[in-house]
């Protein structure tokens, strides 16, 4: 009974965010790269966070790596115009 | 008295000078201190094989300890913390709160002088004249004895109306609490109360009634902010978790959970029952009052009400108060209390089991309040308080991420071909391209709808908020390759295909056909629009898979550098499913080019 009680009370005033919070979750789970998380199986919130964290460093990373490449391609390359645009939009 | 010697020793915790003053206490004066035992034994834990918490096992607390063993092995150093925190801040901040309804009883504890000295220090408070008499009747003759001075010395004593022995532990108890929140030194509020002495002695004048019962309900309800600032303050022993401030909605979660947790359910459950069951054999009052009054009301008074024993209409007042007092909290409180009031007159399993699940319910939390944390650093200019919208941020920053990578690779795809490439090896160009998915699939659609029909009907995940590529490439006007005019309108049409709304001012194969289109010199993207639009001014709209496939082994040998740039892309990118089926869907179209294929067979 106070279990259930207790529970309920420490739950009850957050409940609604609760459910938000895990349907985020579940969407922040959605974006992640199959690999990242063996799908299927209910994965727990938190490593759904912690694989979240993981992959934006990962894109972090990778976004670098490629505004490196693009800034290369854009001083390097004697490309068009419209492609030397293009590439300096992305760089931003 | 051996009880009370392991009552002392749980209670070293706390400060040294408590140990040997407790051991002296009478019986009387022990209850109010179990609460106080159940705390340190909590934060005993935090050393595993310490003396205390088996003392506790074997001792009166038997019951209870069992109950916090079982949930020892469950709970690891970190779900400790808060604990360890949570039983300090009740003794030190709880009271403060409640001190507007509890201070009538908590007077009536007093001797008089004692009340006389902490009223002139709590003016807020009235002097609960009425009780008086019965305070003198209650106390034990050593006690009264001792009390003289006390009040007159240090008015954070007054609060013991124990025998004299106790005010001694008590003001060096006191002492050692005090410098505790000055060193906390978060600033706030609450603590330039308790540096002063008359917080002090409100605090500690409140400590008794708040280890009962309520004393869960209301440190979780009436004092949940000021618990915050206080366990921070006194974290420099033990949490840092709560000694960090900088998340709000992870800290006051926090706070309230382990506020509200099992073990301080458990405990008052338990000390309900165990007290009166102690204080019977010992003291000779009538047991079923003074189980009434442990159960009704705060230990400490319980232990003075088994003290003095006959005083059933101040036990009658205590009742009331307390039950004025939950009736003066929120619903939840009332609640919890209620729960608490069952599963003491129940029985301790169900509250064991409730600690159990709770701590295992507590540690997930701060897993992923930990992670939240860690999330909410990762996202720049995020500034989100509560844990959804830092969450719904952290979702829109992510798909950001992955489209700006998105974006770079197509780039990056999109540049370095015509670089690597010979002008003769143009057609080699469709697998970067199709990196460049609303591009490759603007092309591809086009293409099918234009030349093939079959191509449309396959299903191609869409691209929100994808608006790169049209729009920026500068559309010059078509130099007679122009596309014609019906033709632009079936990519709109073409269910899935992601072309941003902006892109539509400048219509996608007019743009892209403003390249330079002469076949051997220009870019890939340009390269591609002449082959689609002479092909499309042929008329020629059969499917020659065989010779796409060609295409793709002349990609394959005619260019390993370029082979292995698009594999490394497809491996790099973060869909690159998606942009294997723009590919192919892109080789679909391209594939019916006859003039394309054609080349293809001639340079393989």
């Amino acid at each position: 009974m106070s279990s259930r009680r207790s529970r309920s009370r420490q739950s009850g005033s957050s409940r609604i965010t609760e459910e938000q919070i895990s349907d985020l979750v579940s969407k922040l789970q959605d974006l992640l790269p199959e690999a990242r998380l063996q799908s299927n199986a209910r994965v727990p919130s938190a490593r759904v966070l912690q694989e979240t964290c993981n992959y934006i460093r990962s894109l972090h990373q990778e976004v670098d790596d490629l505004s490196e490449r693009l800034s290369e391609l854009l001083a390097t390359s004697d490309m068009s115009s419209a492609q030397a645009a293009v590439i300096r939009s992305l760089l931003m | 008295m051996s009880d009370s010697n392991e009552f002392a020793e749980l209670l070293w915790e706390n400060g040294q000078a408590v140990v040997h003053g407790r051991r002296k206490q009478t019986q009387a004066a022990f209850p109010p201190f179990t609460c106080g035992a159940a705390s340190s034994s909590r934060a005993q834990e935090k050393q595993p094989g310490t003396d205390p918490v088996a003392l506790l096992k074997t001792g009166l607390f038997g019951d209870f300890s069992s109950g916090l063993d079982a949930t020892r092995d469950n709970v690891d150093l970190d779900d400790t913390v808060p604990w360890i925190n949570y039983p300090i801040v009740e003794e030190d901040t709880a009271a403060p709160a409640l001190a507007e309804s509890y201070s009538p009883d908590f007077f009536s504890e007093l001797h008089a002088a004692a009340v006389a000295a902490a009223a002139t220090n709590l003016s807020a408070l009235p002097p609960p004249v009425q009780h008086t008499g019965n305070n003198n009747n209650r106390s034990t003759p050593v006690a009264t004895t001792s009390r003289g001075p006390e009040p007159a010395k240090e008015t954070h004593r007054i609060p013991i109306a124990g025998p004299a022995t106790r005010p001694e532990p008590q003001a060096e108890f006191a002492a050692t609490r005090k410098p505790r929140p000055e060193g906390g030194g978060e600033g706030l509020m609450n603590f330039s109360l308790f540096s002063r002495p008359a917080a002090m002695a409100r605090a500690s004048l409140q400590r008794p009634p708040q280890t009962g019962t309520d004393k869960a309900s209301n440190v979780t309800t009436s004092t949940r902010v000021e618990s915050t600032v206080l366990q921070s303050a006194s974290g420099q022993r033990t949490a840092p978790v709560f000694a960090d401030q900088r998340t709000p909605w992870s800290q006051s979660k926090e706070v309230r959970f382990s506020c509200a947790a099992a073990p301080t359910t458990a405990t008052a459950g338990n000390l309900q029952q165990e007290m009166p069951r102690d204080m019977t054999p010992q003291k000779k009052v009538e047991t079923r009052k003074a189980s009434e009054v442990a159960v009704a009301t705060s230990s400490v008074c319980s232990g003075n009400g088994a003290g003095i024993g006959n005083d059933e209409s101040w036990r009658q007042q205590k009742r009331k108060s307390q039950a004025e007092c939950s009736a003066s909290q929120d619903d939840d409180l009332d609640d919890d209390s209620g729960g608490m009031r069952r599963s003491g007159s129940r029985g301790t399993k169900r509250s064991r089991t409730a600690e159990v699940h709770n701590l295992s319910e507590r540690r997930r939390r701060d897993r992923i309040n930990e992670k939240m944390r860690a999330l909410q650093e990762l996202i720049p200019n995020c500034n989100k308080i509560d844990k959804a919208s830092m969450l719904d941020e952290a979702i829109e920053y992510l798909k950001t991420l992955q489209l700006q990578v998105q974006m770079m690779s197509m780039g990056s795809g999109l540049c370095i071909p015509p670089m690597l490439l010979p002008p003769t090896m143009q057609h080699l160009q469709i697998p970067p391209i199709a990196h460049f998915p609303h591009l490759g699939m603007g092309l591809g659609y086009g293409m099918g709808v234009l030349d093939m029909n079959s191509t449309a009907a396959v299903p191609f995940p869409p691209m929100p908020g994808a608006h790169f590529p049209c729009s920026m490439i500068p559309g010059t006007p078509p130099q007679g390759l122009g596309m014609p005019g019906r033709n632009t309108m079936p990519m709109f049409g073409v269910p899935g295909q992601a072309i941003h709304p902006s892109a539509s001012s400048i219509q996608p194969f007019p743009s892209l056909a403003g390249l330079p289109v002469r076949p051997n010199l220009a870019p890939q993207a340009s390269a591609v629009m002449a082959n689609m639009v002479q092909e499309q001014q042929q008329g020629a709209t059969q499917q020659q898979q065989s010779l796409n496939n060609e295409a793709q082994q002349g990609a394959n040998t005619g260019d390993p550098q370029l082979q292995t740039t698009v594999q490394a892309e497809n491996q790099h990118f973060s869909v690159p499913y998606s942009a294997q089926t723009e590919s192919n869907q892109f080789l679909d179209g391209g594939g019916n080019r006859t003039d394309t294929t054609g080349r293809n067979e001639a340079e393989t």
